[in-house]
């Protein structure tokens, strides 16, 4: 039998957890995800966080700051790991969070949640360093598969539109929230495609309507879309992380579009202060900013982050 | 040699293992850098006189260079690569850095093909820039200026490989092999057309101490991370003496500058640089490219071009270049990739004879 309690425990003190714990955990996971549908409806009150990348200790502000679950709901929007140091730790702190109160936290996927990027960008090599194969990184991406692709926040209490929660943005094959929950979403993040855009675009005050993106997957959308978009769906806003934002959050489009950061002194180097979005009963937004505290977990071995410069 | 200078020599090992990674990535080609590397290691262990202290430093540069080397600096490069190279995001901004330097010489040679020129090389480390510049440029002679240590490992490792030695034009020598010899050896190396010299930039007061150098020849000065290191009055000082001593040139200073708000940039690169010891004086004082430029005025240059590698990124390169740059790996960190590339300038300036980049200047 799993004991969550003390895996949270542990992680939370980045002690090492043993892998046959990992992967029943990561069934436990799987078996709940696999009920979610695409788009998740989830009630307000709702804090809605972005990307966190491996930065395990300015998570645990976060939850110091926002309350620990369960106390309050939080919708996490992707991008738990890569970059980081303690990409691992994150994410198995987020799903045991996730088995232990199903209805108190929402795991939505990025684009990092991904065997090709987690290849590429840390994770994958994070778990071959504390484990010295790659059976944790191979657990934890099956679950990836199963991450939800959005959310959709909607209040009984005010006649405002809903709250679409992507980590990328809009596709321009995609009309309605609709055909995204057609979306057979139990794969690897293919390269192109509705799933793809979802968790790779990018809004651009500077064009119209869609342009590609330099990142080289997604898309690039703009002003009219968004509204079209909105008004289509009665949507009132939607909220979506994937870039940094050294104020931590920016809306655009006349608020119709909020990017959440929650990941401070991203890559211990960006200086970025990080933000959540909590809405309230009827929707109502108000942001908390955060920076990063790195030097105040005393109580947690850090390894010294040395971040990469050009010399 | 002092502790400092020691850790600031340490940095042209960071700059080799990201022009490596680059060149691994396919981003820059350089036939040169695997015979440097190798050389680089082999002779850095030699200097060391303590068994367990060699130990120490061989481990740490293997792993500084992805474990593609062995322990008696030999490349390892058949083995398939499962490595792990640097970031997207730090081959980018290599890669960015190394072509505008390229682009800025290329243009400045291109304008002087009828006359002899030299180009100088302050703090050069163990970068192979000479070596491909002499070999496309007949008119050329390249004068590279480091730490006595630095300049002895990179003499030798030249000496070592063929490769090498024809890229400068020397001839073989009796190499030392023990730690004593090797320490006690010259570490210049003169050629018709290549001339390393030792010496402690900071200790630079006569042209007598630069022999090879003509000052009557235009003459291209590049600072690639090097000045950044010196302590204000050190740096104004090197840069105020070829100023007046050089008759025609031009001066082109690659450094990083501390930037100001939003976010503290700066401030938390130092922190993490001091973790490793590094101390970098100018970061913060000339924290802007406003403030390079502002700093070089007062030294007398006239600068003609002043931009941060943003700028240059988006405005030097062409675009089939830059979809080609694209398509070597997927780089999803360009938020983050134009920010550190906000922080850090490349600035050209000239005197005797005025001459002006034919690129686009961000002041």
């Amino acid at each position: 039998m799993l004991h969550i309690d003390k895996i949270i425990q542990d992680v939370r003190k980045c002690k090492i957890v043993p892998e046959n714990d990992i992967q029943e955990l990561c069934f436990l996971a799987q078996e709940l995800l696999i009920q979610e549908s695409n788009i998740q409806l989830v009630d307000p009150p709702v804090t809605i966080c972005g990307d966190i990348h491996g930065q395990l200790h300015d998570l645990l502000r976060l939850f110091k700051i926002s309350n620990e679950p369960p106390h309050t709901k939080y919708l996490f929007l992707g991008d738990f790991v890569d970059r980081g140091f303690y990409s691992l730790e994150t994410f198995l702190l987020l799903l045991c969070y996730k088995v232990r109160y199903p209805d108190r936290i929402f795991l939505i996927r990025g684009n990092h949640e991904s065997r090709q990027i987690t290849s590429v960008y840390g994770f994958y090599d994070e778990c071959m360093r504390k484990y010295g194969s790659a059976n944790v990184w191979r657990y934890c991406c099956d679950v990836f598969d199963y991450l939800a692709l959005g959310a959709y926040i909607l209040s009984g209490a005010s006649a405002d539109g809903g709250v679409l929660c992507v980590h990328g943005g809009l596709s321009p094959a995609i009309e309605t929230i609709d055909e995204i929950r057609l979306i057979d979403r139990k794969q690897e993040v293919p390269h192109d495609g509705l799933m793809c855009d979802l968790l790779w675009s990018d809004p651009e005050e500077n064009i119209p309507a869609w342009a590609v993106s330099p990142r080289g997957a997604g898309y690039l959308f703009g002003y009219t879309e968004t509204e079209r978009f909105l008004f289509k769906n009665n949507l009132s806003l939607i909220a979506r992380a994937h870039q940094l934002v050294m104020e931590g959050y920016k809306e655009v489009f006349d608020g119709g579009l909020v990017t959440v950061w929650s990941a401070p002194n991203y890559c211990y180097r960006c200086g970025n202060v990080a933000a959540v979005l909590t809405l309230d009963d009827n929707l109502n937004r108000n942001y908390t900013v955060f920076d990063s505290m790195l030097q105040d977990c005393s109580e947690i071995p850090s390894k010294k982050p040395v971040a990469d410069y050009f010399l | 040699m002092l502790q400092q200078d020691q850790i600031t020599r340490s940095t042209d090992y960071d700059a080799l293992a990201c022009r490596f990674s680059c060149h691994l990535k396919k981003y820059l080609q350089d036939k040169y850098l695997e015979a440097i590397i190798s050389g680089t290691l082999k002779y850095q262990l030699l200097a060391i006189d303590s068994e367990y202290k060699r130990l120490a430093v061989r481990r740490q540069l293997s792993k500084q260079f992805f474990g593609l080397f062995d322990g008696t600096g030999k490349a390892k490069l058949t083995a398939k690569l499962p490595v792990v190279l640097k970031s997207p995001v730090i081959n980018r901004g290599t890669w960015i850095r190394t072509r505008a330097i390229d682009l800025v010489v290329d243009k400045w040679l291109a304008a002087k093909t009828a006359t002899p020129v030299q180009i100088i090389i302050l703090g050069c480390g163990s970068d192979t820039r000479g070596m491909r510049l002499l070999e496309n440029n007949s008119n050329l002679t390249v004068v590279e200026i480091d730490f006595e240590e630095t300049c002895r490992i990179k003499k030798y490792s030249i000496l070592d490989q063929e490769l090498l030695r024809s890229a400068v034009g020397a001839q073989p020598e009796p190499e030392p092999t023990t730690v004593e010899q090797f320490n006690a050896s010259s570490a210049a190396l003169d050629t018709p057309r290549y001339h390393l010299v030792p010496l402690d930039l900071r200790q630079l007061h006569s042209m007598t101490q630069l022999p090879a150098v003509d000052p009557s020849l235009p003459t291209l000065v590049l600072s690639e991370c090097c000045v950044c290191y010196m302590e204000d009055v050190e740096s104004d000082r090197v840069l105020q003496f070829l100023r007046e001593n050089l008759a025609e040139a031009v001066l082109v200073v690659y450094d990083p500058i501390g930037g100001e708000s939003p976010g503290n940039y700066g401030e938390i690169m130092l922190k993490n640089l001091s973790m490793r010891g590094i101390q970098m004086p100018s970061l913060l004082k000339y924290s802007t490219i406003e403030k390079q430029h502002e700093r070089l005025q007062k030294l007398g240059f006239e600068s003609t071009n002043v931009s941060d590698l943003s700028y240059i990124y988006s405005h030097w390169i062409p675009e089939d270049e830059l979809a080609a740059i694209n398509r070597l790996e997927l780089l999803d960190e360009l938020e983050e990739l134009n920010l550190i590339n906000r922080h850090y300038c490349l600035i050209v300036s000239s005197w005797g004879s005025p001459w002006h980049l034919p690129l686009p200047s961000q002041i």
